[in-house]
């Protein structure tokens, strides 16, 4: 642990430095854009989940008066792109593979225009065999949904370390469960939508509630249009919540489309149904799982069989499945395991990221299955767990690199905090009560490097004091609303040393401002945040020069305090920030890069991935009707370690929110896709917890002083989200003896489970 | 799509002689139907200022209940908490705030989902619909009202202008029993609407209304006649809930299958049972 | 296709519109210039787009543009600005009740609704108020937090 250092601002509890304009309703979103001339811009999304596509003739939709322009296979671009495996096109060429592909796209004077020119569109389809079922997608004679791509197995691995045979072979016992986790939204309330514009002089702006401006600029403008990306000016409108969903947003490659094919701007907006059908939601997986343990509850080895969805296009899946693989492993000391993962293509729609990473899978999974082994083991879940966590100055199995380490404290304290001791006692009887841990990372280096302008993972930023002294932050980190310009404001108000509320943190616009990779993996409060922590130094220390000269004193004699600058020691010999900063022409910029740690993996994914690595553990009570099957959720606590809290108000509603939507998902959310097509594509079938479905949320912070971090500050967001379906399945194991290993935890399959326990099985 | 104010019920019956006329009171399953091309109108009739038509009054022993009454007005009338109060605890958990006060009485039944929530608590309360024309009233039982799957017996050209319940006396019991995957704002998996009369130990009259069972909302008979006449113990409340199993009909769809929404027949209407005769009488022999 | 013009008063301001007879209240809101109202399912199941009709919180996407004829709505810019918060927007920003804001200014016209006519509910209350207005970002805890504050110093 590192040293704790004393802050006025960090840590204080002090709201959102952008809140004010949210609660009046002045935020621009991206719909609330109305560029003069704006076209609207609509797809033509297949109807089919797998078909060839024989012909396509946009003739008539072009020759409706309003219409701007249409574009398909016909005229559209047929370059291949995407993050992990280049497998779509910006519109389907000789296939469609999931309901909602694009087809075609047309920019019109309206909405109701844009509309009547789809229907004019003719598609001929032959209708192809769907691939709906993931096990059963590779083999012989299975329909293939990318023909160059045998058995549908867009990738696959096998990664073994130690002697894992040897291990299951010593073991006093060993365990064995299958979990399957279903296709799930980010359902952020903000449908996803971009606005492009082009310009006379052949550049492009684009618009858009995006959680990273210079990857879509970079790896989907860019490549596919041809154009230079500093041509391509992308800025960042604040997401109405994000969740990962808004990482791969094809959206923004339609509006560019659009727009250049046009020459005026156009608006691609999805509506809710198209979002919630068409986007790129939380990744399904079977995950099965074997442990062998020593009588005393020393886990000696896994072996773990995944085969995960990848839908119709990899997106992010082929990383997303690591994570699942491996992650999981870094959380205990684990000998030995064998990891055999395939991803498999499926035709529906894309598998993307969500909070989690894939996480909040794996760890239901795992963190389920220990629970099973406590049970076998004839020892108490929480001990079986403090006997085996990481610690400290770890390096794990996978080559992790265990910098700072809190799980331990987290778990005592949400165990106390739910009353474990005691309501463990009292199991059988429909209340119950559960645990679950995590590991999570802050940034991933492979992932940054294979995306990024180098092998490094640069962050930059830019801090602007203007002639009031008022303060801006450029970063190319984003704001998805979840607090990260805030953390930023607070370090550099506390560096620096002027009020809290003269800082603003503008969208990241790549048109100004300096390269970051944008908001996914936790990455911002530590990435982002140390590079602002080095550009306040810089902008700190350029002020008090400035303030030299005007005072005549050296720097290291004075003392910023309020809006004000004086000599230390003689409080009359003070000046005001904006006189300084007048005085040199009113304006400072400073600046700062700071490179993330971590490492590209190797060939057999041994590395350490991410600068350092956050923990939580979470305990929930349930109680269940055991004639329905109906679960409430009574209570969560939330024992975090997030190294140093930095945005208190905002780490608390990262946990309560975070924790929520983890409990949205294990009981009520569904897409329930059925052959392809998704049946829940609006908001009263697709469910999300309301105001009266929310339990309290508990939570305390164990600031482990992360020697990496801003004031040893690591990412929390995701570890906010990744054990509380776990703790929930455990606390209902407890409460009614069944074991759920599917999700979601519907009324009826828990009913089903208790069936099964019931009549002895 | 075309769209009319009428400031009267005689002035909205003759705006809507011609086919393709759907009148608009709430407006709550209207709209979004026309915005997303499940409906499509030539004319929205725009009833829904009409006085008239809000209203809630109780005399004769029955409850009446104009078409245009919100759910926020069912919900917060003192007549229906203390004399139909099934019909105050399904309006308490209908869809949410913002809806309640848009929703009206009328447009739920007619809208004629299978899930419709006031249907069981009417039908359970010996619901009757009253309908006008330009040739004029007739009334009917809401047994006769939902034909089949989105279907009810109004005819072109008829308002449905009120409904009407039994008033409920103060020795009657009564439950209200909703399940849904989340606690505000849920489509119904079952729901299940009861009133009972208990008078020197025995049923003498009972309503046991269903939701999200069938095709159609409808009354339990075969669960109503197990009780119907009965001293009521821990026997007859059984062959009842078996009987509710019996007469349902469900289908299977995202939010449940038919096998589990019929158990939940049973359960439900035991629990109503059980809870309604320990309340009232204390001494159930359950 | 016919078209209405219709008179409204929106946050004590005299408006007019021209609309389509299936224009929804929302969608001529926002065209109005109101984009305070957000827009999200359109269906009354998130509540984002709610805003007092003649003194009732309502769905603005469940109506007719033509319905609100001779109205009165008010939407949060109505119930407070940057210069004028009341106490519920204040309190939102102090106690963390928001995140991503989206569903914010539902929430607001949700709060006010309950504190006009209770002004000292209780938390289950406050729940029961809100359970219309779906928030994907703060678990609701506290906004819960937020609107008890706000009754109190309106209470003082």
């Amino acid at each position: 642990m590192s040293e704790r250092i004393k802050t006025r601002v960090v840590g204080a509890r002090l709201p959102y430095v952008d809140g004010v304009e949210k609660v009046v309703g002045t935020t621009q979103f991206v719909g609330d854009f109305n560029l003069p001339g704006v076209l609207t811009g609509l797809a033509l999304r297949s109807p089919h989940p797998h078909a060839r596509i024989l012909r396509v003739d946009t003739s008539r939709a072009e020759s409706l008066t309003g219409v701007h322009t249409v574009l398909s296979r016909e005229n559209g671009p047929a370059a291949k792109f995407g993050i992990n495996h280049q497998d779509e096109t910006a519109f389907c060429i000789d296939k469609v593979r999931y309901i909602g592909d694009e087809v075609a796209a047309v920019a019109a004077v309206d909405e109701a225009t844009a509309r009547e020119a789809l229907e004019l569109i003719r598609v001929e389809y032959e209708l192809l065999p769907v691939v709906d079922d993931p096990l059963s997608a590779f083999g012989e004679g299975v329909s293939l949904v990318h023909e160059n791509v045998p058995n549908n197995l867009a990738s696959q691995f096998h990664v073994t370390r130690g002697e894992v045979d040897a291990a299951f072979g010593a073991a006093d016992a060993t365990f064995e469960d299958d979990f399957h986790t279903h296709l799930a939204h980010q359902a952020y309330i903000e449908p996803t939508g971009c606005v492009a514009e082009p310009h006379p002089d052949g550049r492009l702006t684009i618009w858009g509630c995006l959680q990273s401006a210079f990857i879509i600029r970079t790896f989907m403008i860019a490549p596919i249009t041809g154009m230079d990306p500093d041509h391509i000016r992308v800025i960042q409108t604040k997401p109405g919540g994000a969740f990962g969903g808004k990482l791969d947003v094809k959206a923004a490659l339609m509006a560019a489309l659009l727009a250049r094919a046009a020459g005026k701007p156009v608006n691609f907006l999805l509506s809710l149904d198209e979002d919630l059908t068409a986007m790129r939601p939380r990744m399904p997986v079977h995950i099965s799982l074997q442990s062998a343990f020593r009588a005393d509850g020393k886990l000696l080895g896994k072996r773990v069989n995944i085969v995960a969805e990848n839908g119709a296009y990899s997106s992010l899946s082929p990383a997303i499945m690591s994570s699942i693989a491996l992650r999981t492993d870094n959380l205990y000391r684990t000998p030995t395991v064998d990891i055999e993962a395939k991803l498999v293509y499926t035709n529906i729609c894309p598998s993307g990221q969500m909070r989690g990473f894939g996480n909040v899978q794996a760890t239901f999974a795992w963190e389920s299955h220990l629970d099973n082994a406590a049970v076998g083991l004839g020892i108490d879940p929480v001990e079986l767990r403090l006997n085996n966590y990481v610690e400290t100055g770890d390096l794990t199995l996978h080559g992790w690199k265990i910098a700072s380490c809190g799980v331990a404290d987290a778990a005592r304290y949400a165990a106390k905090a739910i009353g474990w001791t005691e309501k463990r006692q009292q199991g059988g009887k429909g209340r119950g009560v559960g645990l679950a841990s995590t590991i999570h990372v802050s940034g991933n280096k492979g992932f940054a490097v294979e995306l990024g302008p180098s092998d490094k993972e640069p962050s930059s930023a830019v801090i602007r004091l203007d002639s009031e002294g008022r303060a801006e932050i450029w970063s190319g980190e984003s704001d998805l609303g979840q607090g990260s310009a805030s953390v930023m404001a607070f370090i550099a108000a506390e560096v620096i040393g002027l009020p809290v509320e003269d800082f603003q943190v503008p969208p990241t616009d790549t048109g100004c401002m300096p390269f970051g990779f944008g908001a996914f993996a936790s990455r911002i409060t530590l990435i982002g945040g140390n590079a602002v922590k080095i550009a306040s130094e810089n902008t700190r220390e350029l002020l008090l020069r400035a303030a030299a000269d005007v005072l005549e004193a050296a720097p290291e004699e004075l003392l910023i305090e309020g809006r004000e600058i004086s000599v230390k020691g003689f409080p009359a010999r003070k000046t005001k920030v904006k006189e300084v900063i007048r005085a040199v022409g009113g304006a400072i910029e400073g600046s700062g890069t700071w490179y993330a740690g971590g490492e590209v993996l190797d060939s057999k994914k041994y590395g350490n991935p991410s600068t350092t690595y956050s923990f939580s553990t979470q305990a929930a009570e349930v109680e269940v009707d055991m004639e329905t099957g109906i679960v409430t959720v009574l209570k969560v606590v939330a024992g975090h370690d997030p190294g140093r809290v930095i945005n208190r108000l905002g780490s608390e509603g990262q946990v309560e929110g975070g924790a929520v939507q983890a409990m949205s998902y294990c009981l009520m959310e569904n897409l329930s896709p059925e052959k392809g097509r998704i049946r829940a594509d609006n908001f009263h079938d697709y469910l999300i917890a309301t105001s009266l479905d929310v339990p309290p949320v508990e939570h305390e912070f164990f600031e482990t002083i992360d020697p990496h971090g801003p004031y040893g500050a690591k990412g929390l967001a995701e570890t906010a989200i990744n054990p509380t379906a776990a703790a929930i399945g455990n606390a209902i194991f407890h409460a009614t003896g069944a074991r759920l290993r599917s999700l979601p935890f519907t009324p009826e399959r828990v009913l089903a489970a208790i069936d099964e326990v019931r009549s002895g099985y | 799509m075309d769209y009319l104010f009428v400031e009267s019920v005689d002035e909205a019956l003759k705006a809507a002689q011609s086919p393709g006329v759907a009148f608009l009171a709430g407006g709550t399953n209207l709209v979004p139907d026309v915005l997303f091309g499940r409906k499509k109108p030539d004319l929205a009739v725009d009833i829904s200022r009409l006085k008239e038509l809000r209203f809630i009054e109780e005399h004769d022993g029955r409850i009446r209940i104009g078409s245009l009454a919100t759910l926020t007005d069912l919900l917060e009338s003192d007549v229906v908490r203390t004399h139909a109060l099934p019909l105050h605890e399904c309006a308490a958990e209908f869809a949410g705030p913002l809806v309640r006060n848009r929703a009206t009485v009328g447009g739920n039944l007619l809208d004629a989902s299978p899930a419709a929530d006031l249907a069981p608590p009417l039908l359970a309360l010996d619901g009757r619909a009253e309908l006008v024309s330009l040739e004029g009233k007739r009334s009917l039982s809401l047994d006769e009202f939902f034909l089949d799957y989105r279907k009810t017996a109004i005819r072109t050209g008829e308002l449905l202008t009120a409904v009407s319940v039994r008033s409920l006396e103060k020795e009657d019991c009564s439950g209200y029993c909703k399940l849904q995957l989340r606690r505000a704002m849920a489509i119904s998996i079952v729901s299940v609407a009861l009133f009972l009369r208990i008078r020197g130990g025995r049923c003498t009259d009972v309503g046991i209304g269903m939701g999200a069972a069938a095709p159609v909302p409808y009354r339990s008979v075969g669960a109503e006649n197990c009780l119907r006449g009965e001293i009521i113990g821990k026997e007859e409340i059984l062959n009842s809930a078996n009987a509710a199993r019996e007469d349902a009909k469900p289908i299977d769809d995202v939010r449940a299958s038919g096998a589990y929404r019929r158990r939940m027949c049973g359960v439900l209407l035991r629990r109503l049972l059980q809870n309604a005769l320990n309340t009232s009488t204390g001494n159930l022999s359950a | 296709m016919s078209e209405h013009r219709i008179k409204l008063k929106v946050n004590g301001e005299a408006e007019s519109a021209t609309v389509q007879g299936h224009t929804t209240l929302l969608r001529a809101l926002r065209s109005m210039g109101h984009l305070d109202v957000k827009s999200s399912c359109e269906a009354g199941d998130c509540g984002a787009c709610a805003v007092f009709l003649d003194g009732e919180p309502v769905n603005s996407c469940l109506m007719f543009a033509a319905q609100a004829n001779g109205c009165e709505i008010i939407t949060v810019r109505g119930i407070g600005t940057e210069e004028s918060l009341h106490p519920i927007q204040r309190q939102i920003v102090e106690k963390g009740g928001v995140q991503c804001g989206f569903c914010t200014p539902g929430i607001v016209v949700s709060a006010k609704a309950l504190l006009d006519k209770n002004p000292n509910p209780s938390r289950q209350e406050i729940r029961r108020e809100l359970a219309g207005n779906l928030c994907r970002c703060t678990g609701y805890q506290k906004i819960f937090d937020a609107i008890e504050a706000a009754a109190e110093e309106i209470r003082q």
